[in-house]
C-alpha cells in the first residue's frame, strides 16, 4: 500500500513540476522570415488544409522537427510512435491513424516528393515545403506508390 | 460472506459466475463501454468492505498519471515537455481507464467473495470427476505448500545458528529446501496411498449434493442468463444497468436460501 502511495505521489509531483516548467513559449519567427530560407509546413486531409506553419530553418532540421516546432508554437499535439530516425507520426491535432478506416494514417512528402526515409531522418534544406497528409488508403489516395 | 452461495445448487452458481466473467471479459475488451463497466463497479462497491475499495482505487491511480505521459493524442493541449504534448484528452482517457480497471477489480473481488472454488468444482464433479478432484487438490495444495515452507523456515532458523556469511545463508536455505521437499513428497505419497485405498479412480464415484435443484435456482440461472444477454446486446449505460441488476439479484436469492436452510 505504501509503495503504491509513493509511486502515485512521485508521479503526481513529476506531472505538476513538468506542468509548472512548461510556461515558457518559443517565439514564432513568422514575421521576420527570409523567403529564401523559410520552411513551409502544411498539414492536410484530402478535403482541406488543417494547419499551416512557416518557420526559419535551423541546422539539421528534419521534416519531423519542423512539424514538432510549428505544432508546439500553435499549441497542437503531435503524437509519435518511436523517436528520432525511427519516429512515425501517428496523430496530429487529435486526428490519429486508423481513425478513418484501417488504411488511414499520416504520410509526408517534401517538395511534392514522397521519400523512402522516415520524417525524423529526412533532413531539410532552405526553402523546402513539407506536407503531412492524412491518407485513407496507405498513401495511394495522395499518389504515393511503393 | 464466503459461503453465501454454498447452499445453492452448484450448477446455478457456476452459470452465474461464468456469466459474470463473460460480461467482464467482453466489457473489458471494449473500452467504449466505460459506462457499463463503471456501473457494475459501483454496484460491486456497495457490497464490498471499504478497505478493499480503497485498495482498488489506489492500485489504479497510477493509470491516471501514466496515460498522459504515454498517450499524446488529442486536441486540447495542457502543456509540453520539450516537444512532447501532454493533452487533457489523455488525462480524461487515463481517468476512464483507471475507473474501468477499478471496476474490474471490484467485480472480481465481489465474485471471489460470493463463490468459492469448492462450490464451482461440485458442478464439474458430475462431468469429469478425476479432473475435478485433481483441480480441487491442486488448489488446496498451493496454500499448504506455502504454510509448510513457512514452518520449515522457522524450524531451520531455530535449529541452526544465525547465518552471518553468504555461504551460511545458502547452506541454511539448502537444508530448508531439502526438508520442505521431503515433507511434501512424503505427504504426496501418503495421499496417493489413501486415495488408492478408498478406490478413487477405479470406478465412478457417486456425487453428493447438499443442495437440490429448486425453483429459486432456476430463477437465479434464468436471471443470470437473461441479464448477461441483455448486457451484451445493449450498449453503454443500458448494458451497465443490466450488469447492475445481475449483481444486485444475487444477494437477494442467496439470503433467502440461507434463511430457509439452517446451517
Amino acid at each position: 500500500m505504501k509503495r503504491i502511495w509513493s509511486i502515485t505521489l512521485v508521479l503526481a509531483m513529476a506531472l505538476l513540476l513538468l506542468a509548472g516548467c512548461s510556461g515558457e513559449k518559443q517565439p514564432t519567427a513568422t514575421a521576420t522570415l527570409d523567403p529564401a530560407t523559410k520552411i513551409v509546413v502544411s498539414v492536410r486531409t484530402l478535403e482541406k488544409e488543417l494547419y499551416h506553419f512557416e518557420l526559419a530553418r535551423a541546422e539539421g532540421d528534419t521534416a519531423l522537427s519542423v512539424l514538432q516546432r510549428g505544432a508546439k508554437d500553435a499549441n497542437i499535439a503531435v503524437a509519435l510512435t518511436g523517436s528520432d530516425d525511427m519516429a512515425y507520426v501517428s496523430g496530429i491535432g487529435g486526428l490519429k491513424e486508423k481513425d478513418q478506416g484501417d488504411k488511414s494514417g499520416w504520410v509526408f512528402r517534401v517538395n511534392e516528393q514522397f521519400g523512402m526515409t522516415s520524417a525524423g531522418a529526412t533532413v531539410l534544406k532552405d526553402g523546402d515545403k513539407v506536407e503531412f497528409l492524412y491518407s485513407l488508403d496507405w498513401g495511394a489516395d495522395w499518389g504515393m506508390s511503393y | 460472506m464466503n459461503n453465501r452461495l454454498s447452499r445453492h445448487h452448484s450448477a446455478a452458481v457456476a452459470v452465474y459466475w461464468l456469466c459474470g466473467l463473460l460480461l467482464l471479459a467482453l466489457a473489458g475488451s471494449v473500452w467504449r463501454q466505460v459506462g457499463q463497466l463503471c456501473a457494475v463497479g459501483v454496484v460491486a462497491a456497495l457490497f464490498l468492505p471499504r478497505k478493499r475499495l480503497v485498495w482498488a482505487a489506489l492500485t489504479t491511480l497510477p493509470f491516471v498519471l501514466l496515460t498522459p505521459l504515454l498517450n499524446h493524442n488529442g486536441t486540447n493541449v495542457w502543456f509540453f515537455i520539450g516537444y512532447t504534448p501532454i493533452t487533457w484528452d489523455a488525462v480524461v482517457l487515463g481517468v476512464q481507464f483507471a475507473a474501468s480497471m477499478a471496476s474490474l477489480c471490484l467485480w472480481m473481488l465481489l465474485l471471489a467473495a460470493w463463490v468459492d472454488t469448492s462450490t464451482l468444482l461440485l458442478s464439474l464433479r458430475r462431468v469429469a470427476p478425476r479432473l475435478a478432484l485433481m483441480l480441487q487438490m491442486t488448489l488446496r495444495t498451493l496454500p499448504l505448500l506455502g504454510k509448510r515452507a513457512a514452518r520449515t523456515r522457522e524450524t531451520v532458523k531455530m535449529r541452526m545458528p544465525a547465518a552471518t556469511t553468504r555461504r551460511q545463508t545458502l547452506r541454511a536455505g539448502a537444508v530448508g529446501l531439502q526438508a520442505w521437499t521431503m515433507w511434501n513428497m512424503e505427504a504426496g505419497m501418503d495421499m496417493a496411498v489413501q486415495l488408492k485405498a478408498r478406490g478413487y479412480g477405479a470406478t465412478r464415484t457417486t456425487v453428493y449434493h447438499a443442495a437440490k435443484w429448486r425453483a429459486d435456482d432456476s430463477l437465479l440461472l434464468g436471471a443470470a442468463l437473461l441479464l448477461t444477454v441483455a448486457a451484451l446486446l445493449l450498449d453503454g449505460w443500458y448494458g451497465g444497468a443490466a450488469g447492475c441488476l445481475l449483481a444486485l439479484s444475487a444477494p437477494v436469492f442467496f439470503r433467502r436460501r440461507q434463511e430457509e436452510v439452517p446451517l
